[in-house]
């Protein structure tokens, strides 16, 4: 074997000391090194915008590991307050964390993608329902058999839409996490956020159609206070959920015109739907009670306009007891007064209409007492008759005692006489 | 008197001997710090609570006091607690101890005609390395081990 050159010696001791020499490096760049390595896996994590590029951090954290593990000693004495250990802990512990993330937004999302789906086929099944009922509406007042129908699908369209509005708050409420809510200012990433989630589920336009649905359901049925509460607990449900995301909806939209006009939109069936669109239910449901019955009266949508109606249908009805037949005079009453007013309206709804200051005392005094003077003026009471033959009894009577004291005194002289 | 006077020096040595002192003791930094310069020449550690001027050791060096602006120093304290400071194309490296409200010069190390090129320290117990250009030199309190 060949023994190697002192030529060859000199160049392997020379290579050896220029490539120590190139590895002469700093304690500090070392340790910056690190603290700039670990942020930019920090930063990764927090920008990852899926799972599949979170995942891609796992590799990047464990090569991050494996390159400092040499230098442990240093980083333990350099890095402050924490230690090499306790750093690659702090990642793993993020990355963790943000998989969690993914992992809630994914159930979240195919939680939405579900609520969408059946949204859709509820919004679709009302509308037919609605079309329906509307059909039905006057079919019903000829015909039992559609009467039975039309109840059924009312019933239907009111879980329908119950169901359907169920939903619509639930994905209203998915769309921002509690800590998102409690933000005074959202950033511009929870705004991009909120945005993209919104367009996706069309969650504006869905809000929209669930008021409207509402107003119309309330526009083509006849309802009873018991499902008016149930309507304001509904109401309240949803102006609980709107308080709080609609403001923020508000801030995210702020820049897109047309979509702040939908929110403005929705404030506003919201306040119909909340204020006016209820009362009209409740007016029109009363007077669909007497129309039921084919009492005719004249249009109301308050309790003054309905004491004007009622006290009008009372006087006209007064006023014609000469003209129309008594018979007839007197079905008019017994239909007015026994089977609408003491039957169904007072004991339905009068309580309701109080209440709600939706019809003064005052005026419910008015209908009343109108009630009570169109009794008397079609069934007169004969108090006098019964007085003349009081007066006649007692006069006889005064007059049989008077007569029969006297009689015996008149034997009494005639025997004295004998 | 003499006796008396033997007697009070003898005294006075015994008290020094009994000054207290904490032993053993480790200043030394992990790594070094390299601190930014700020408008006035002062310099900011942060993590150990130091702050002075370096307007003088501008001077010193480069006989220009204003040359401190945008520029940086690399410092680091050893075992024994003296603080070494370099820049970048400075010829020396700056030793210094503590005192009360100052730093005090304890030596200057001469290194390089031509001045340091990205010096950096690194703590290398019980000196302190110096890397310029790629070489590295062990440097103590009282200069450069094994001395040039």
């Amino acid at each position: 074997m060949k023994k190697p050159s002192l030529v060859s010696v000199f160049f392997l001791f020379l290579f050896i000391a220029i490539l120590h020499n190139t590895h002469a490096q700093s304690d500090y760049e070392i340790v910056q090194g690190f603290k700039d390595e670990q942020k930019e896996i920090e930063q990764d994590i927090k920008n990852a915008s899926s799972l599949e590029e979170l995942n891609t951090v796992v590799t990047k954290i464990k090569e991050f590991e494996g390159k400092y593990t040499e230098h442990k000693e240093l980083l333990d004495k350099s890095l402050y307050p924490d230690k090499f250990n306790k750093s690659i802990q702090k990642l793993n512990a993020a990355f963790v964390l943000r998989q969690n993330d993914f992992a809630t937004i994914d159930v979240l999302q195919t939680e939405v993608v579900e609520l969408k789906n059946q949204i859709d086929f509820l919004n679709q099944r009302n509308n037919e329902l609605i079309a329906q009922i509307e059909d039905l509406k006057w079919q019903s007042k000829k015909d039992k058999k559609k009467l039975a129908e039309y109840e059924n699908l009312i019933a239907d369209l009111r879980n329908s839409i119950k169901k359907r509005d169920r939903l619509v708050i639930s994905m209203v409420d998915s769309l921002m996490p509690p800590i998102m809510r409690e933000k005074a200012v959202l950033t511009m990433e929870d705004k991009k956020q909120i945005y993209s989630d919104a367009e996706r589920e069309h969650v504006i336009d869905n809000v929209k159609v669930t008021l409207r649905d509402n107003i119309k359901f309330l526009e083509v049925t006849s309802l009873e206070p018991d499902d008016i509460k149930e309507i304001k607990k509904q109401q309240e449900e949803f102006a609980g959920t709107w308080k709080v995301i609609g403001p923020k909806l508000v801030e995210v939209y702020a820049d897109k015109e047309n979509k702040s006009k939908d929110l403005s939109e929705i404030d506003s069936l919201f306040t119909y739907w909340q204020q006016d669109a209820v009362e009209e239910n409740v007016w029109k449901s009363i007077g669909d009670k007497f129309e039921e019955n084919d009492i005719v009266l004249r249009d109301f949508a308050n309790g003054d306009e309905f004491t004007s109606a009622v006290l009008l249908y009372i006087d006209d009805e007064i006023k014609s007891l000469g003209v129309k037949s008594r018979e007839s005079s007197e079905k008019a009453f017994a239909t007015f007064a026994d089977s609408t007013w003491y039957a169904t309206v007072r004991p339905v709804w009068m309580t309701h209409l109080t209440e709600n200051g939706m019809l003064s005392d005052e005026n419910k005094n008015k209908i009343e007492s109108d009630i009570a003077r169109w009794k008397d003026t079609l069934y007169p009471s004969n108090w006098w008759i019964y007085l003349i033959i009081a007066g006649v009894l007692i006069v006889g009577a005064v007059l049989f005692f008077i007569f029969k004291k006297r009689k015996p005194k008149a034997v009494i002289s005639e025997e004295v006489k004998e | 008197m003499l006796k008396i006077f033997m007697l009070l020096i003898l005294l006075s040595a015994l008290s020094a001997c009994t000054m207290l002192t904490l032993q053993p003791a480790n200043f030394a930094w992990p790594i070094e710090s390299v601190l930014p310069i700020d408008s006035e020449g002062m310099v900011m550690e942060e993590r150990y609570s130091i702050e002075f001027n370096t307007v003088g050791l501008f001077y010193e060096e480069l006989q220009d006091s204003s040359a401190y602006n945008g520029n940086s120093i690399r410092m680091i304290r050893d075992n024994g607690g003296y603080y070494y400071i370099t820049a970048s194309k400075f010829k020396n490296v700056y030793v210094f101890r503590a005192d009360e409200g100052a730093f005090i010069l304890h030596n200057k190390i001469f290194i390089s005609e031509f001045g340091v090129e990205d010096p950096a320290f690194n703590q290398r117990p019980p000196y302190i390395e110096l890397i310029h250009s790629g070489k590295k030199i062990k440097l103590n309190n009282m200069g450069i081990e094994g001395g040039n």
